[in-house]
This record gives structure tokens, sequence and C-alpha cells, in this order.
């Protein structure tokens, strides 16, 4: 008896992928140029990406370890254990968020452009409260695919994703507001 | 929870893959819009890039999960036989659905596309064959990372995510370039 069924993950998910497609197409068409149009400054435009991909990897590193911790029964619900975890992350994201912003930052000014540091700390706002507020999230979903029997590894980290591609937006235009720029 | 080794283990691949996002970020980006160019292709680029993570992703860390469980291993491989079939069939069946969608949203919005099975061609080569190298690239990253004692869950998704990017705009490119 094998573990791992093709039948069962395709079932598990192709739902998931194409409700991620759907809202990453409509997304896309409705939402995203009218977003876009409130932010001022295009260099903070191409810090979508940015924020967006590493927001992304360490939420779907976090979603890996979490799949692997139900499935050996090591995550329960909102524990310990789970509040630790979740701290860790968002002292990960702080530091690599950090970084990128740095490198941004003196590579901007080895170019010969200024760019304040005002600006260059947007996305690491932005970044962290993106991962901060989307991992109780990404437990949620965990916990509840898990209840639901479904395989978390099968659920979590695309949904996550493509939440994160929405949200990220988002939090560039709160983090612009709370820095007043 | 070793702390530490999280550490150590998440934030060097995190940073690179973030730099490399960076760096490539414009080059991709530009290929992105010769691509969009395509009339029916604007549409087709980023539910393209976002299955290729979702497919590879799931894959990935269902490769962990059986690793900690101890259900996969490398040497006896009905397991990862058994992923792959799943890998397959979803990489020719949702590229089918992309498509499919995004003929028919050009269609509805009256914008112009190029002729759906040429849309379909596209889609389903470039998840046929995306499919088929990050396969490999996702087996030989867990499998390098177990075998230096690196936990797979922490380093597989985000290497396979930066490179999934790549791969997908390269073919989606050579495939277009193949119709066009």
């Amino acid at each position: 008896m094998k573990y791992y069924n093709a039948r069962r993950i395709i079932r598990e998910e192709l739902s998931v992928d194409v409700l991620s497609i759907a809202i990453g197409v409509f997304g896309g068409l409705l939402l995203n140029g009218r977003v876009e149009s409130f932010i001022t400054l295009p260099i903070l435009l191409a810090y979508v990406p940015i924020i967006n991909g590493i927001g992304g990897n360490v939420l779907s590193v976090f979603g890996s370890r979490l799949g692997s911790a139900l499935h050996l029964g090591y995550a329960r619900g909102f524990d310990r254990e789970t509040s630790k975890n979740m701290a860790l992350f968002v002292l990960i994201a702080i530091i690599t968020f950090s970084i990128a912003a740095l490198v941004l930052y003196v590579s901007n000014h080895v170019s010969g452009e200024s760019m304040s540091f005002r600006i260059a700390f947007i996305p690491v706002l932005a970044g962290v409260m993106l991962v901060g507020s989307l991992l109780p999230l990404t437990v949620l979903l965990g916990l509840v695919a898990y209840r639901l029997g479904l395989d978390p590894d099968n659920v979590v980290i695309s949904l996550m994703t493509t939440v994160a591609d929405f949200s990220g937006i988002v939090f560039l235009l709160l983090s612009m507001r709370l820095m007043g720029v | 929870m070793n702390t530490r080794r999280i550490l150590y283990e998440t934030v060097p691949v995190l940073i690179l893959c973030g730099m490399v996002e960076l760096l490539a970020g414009a080059n991709l980006s530009r290929m992105e819009s010769l691509l969009e160019s395509l009339p029916g292709l604007l549409i087709m680029v980023p539910p393209m890039l976002d299955l290729r993570g979702d497919i590879n992703g799931a894959f990935a860390a269902r490769l962990s999960s059986g690793i900690h469980l101890g259900v996969i291993d490398f040497k006896r491989r009905g397991e990862i036989w058994e992923n792959l079939k799943a890998v397959l069939f979803l990489s020719v069946v949702v590229p089918t659905l992309i498509a499919l969608f995004s003929y028919s949203v050009c269609y509805l919005l009256s914008m112009h596309s190029i002729a759906l099975p040429e849309l379909l061609f596209i889609a389903v080569c470039t998840g046929l064959v995306s499919s088929a190298i990050m396969s490999v690239l996702s087996v030989t990253i867990t499998y390098a990372s177990v075998s230096r004692g690196i936990d797979p869950d922490n380093v597989a998704i985000p290497v396979l995510a930066t490179l999934g990017d790549f791969v997908v705009v390269v073919l989606l490119f050579v495939f277009a370039m193949v119709v066009a």
C-alpha cells in the first residue's frame, strides 16, 4: 500500500489550482491597474515583486514546515510551539527584508541616485507586515485542511502564495501611509 | 524546534533567492512584456507562472513531508513515481484550462487573441516541459539537501520558485516563437 496516491493528489490540488488561477486572472484584470495608480513613486512599484517574492518564499518555507509538522503530529493548534515558530518566521522576514533593502539602498547610491532611507525602509515594513499577518492564516488553513482530511502540503502553500500576491500591494500602500510618503 | 538551525538554513537561501529575483526581475519583466505583446498571452502569462509554483511547491512540500515520515527515500522510488504521475497530469490539465480561460476572457472582453489551438499548444508544451525540468530539479534539490543534513522544508521551495520563474518565462518565449 502506497502512502501517496496520484488520484488523491490530483483531486486535492486541482480545485485549489483552479481557484488560485481564477483569483489571479480576475484580480489582475480588475484590481491591479487601479491599485497601482495610487502608488505615485515609480520606484515603489518596483518593490512589489520583491515584497511578493520574498514574502511568498518565507510563507512557503513556513507552510512546508507546517505540513511536515502536521503529518508528524507535532503541530496540533495555536499552542506555544506554533507561536514560537511564527515569531521565528517574523524574525526571518525582518532579517531578509532588511538585507534586501540595504542592498537596494547601497546599489542605488553607488549608481548615483539618492534614495532616502525612509523610502528604502518602506518594503521592509510592508514585507514584515505581510508575513506577520499571513502567518496565523497559514496555520489556520493548515489546521483546517488537516481536520478535513486533506493533505496540507497539497493546498496550503498554493493558497497562501495567491493571497500573498494580493496582499503585497495593499501592505505597500499601508506602509507608504505609515511612513508619510 | 531548533531555532538556530532554522535561521542558519533559511536566511541565506531566502536572501540569495531575493537577490536573484531582484537582479533577474528587470530582464524577466522585459521578456514578460514582450510575451504579453502577443495578443492573448497577456492574460495567460501570470497564471502560468503561478501554476508552476503551485504544482512544484506542493510536490516539494510532499517530498519533504514524505522524507520526514520515512515513507519516501531515494532508493525505493514507488512513492516518488506516484507523486510524479500527479505532477504530470496536473501540468497538462491545468495549462489546458488556463488556455481555455484566457481565450474566453479575450473573447468576452472582445480583446484580440491568437487562435485557440496556438494558445493551447504554447500552454500545454510549456506545462509539460517545465514540469519535467522542475520535477528533476525538485528531486535533486531535495536529495542534495537531505544528504547534506539540511532540512528540505527549509530550502527547497524558495530555490525551486526562483528557478521555476526563469524556466517558465523562457519556455513560454520559445514556444511562442514556434507559433509566431
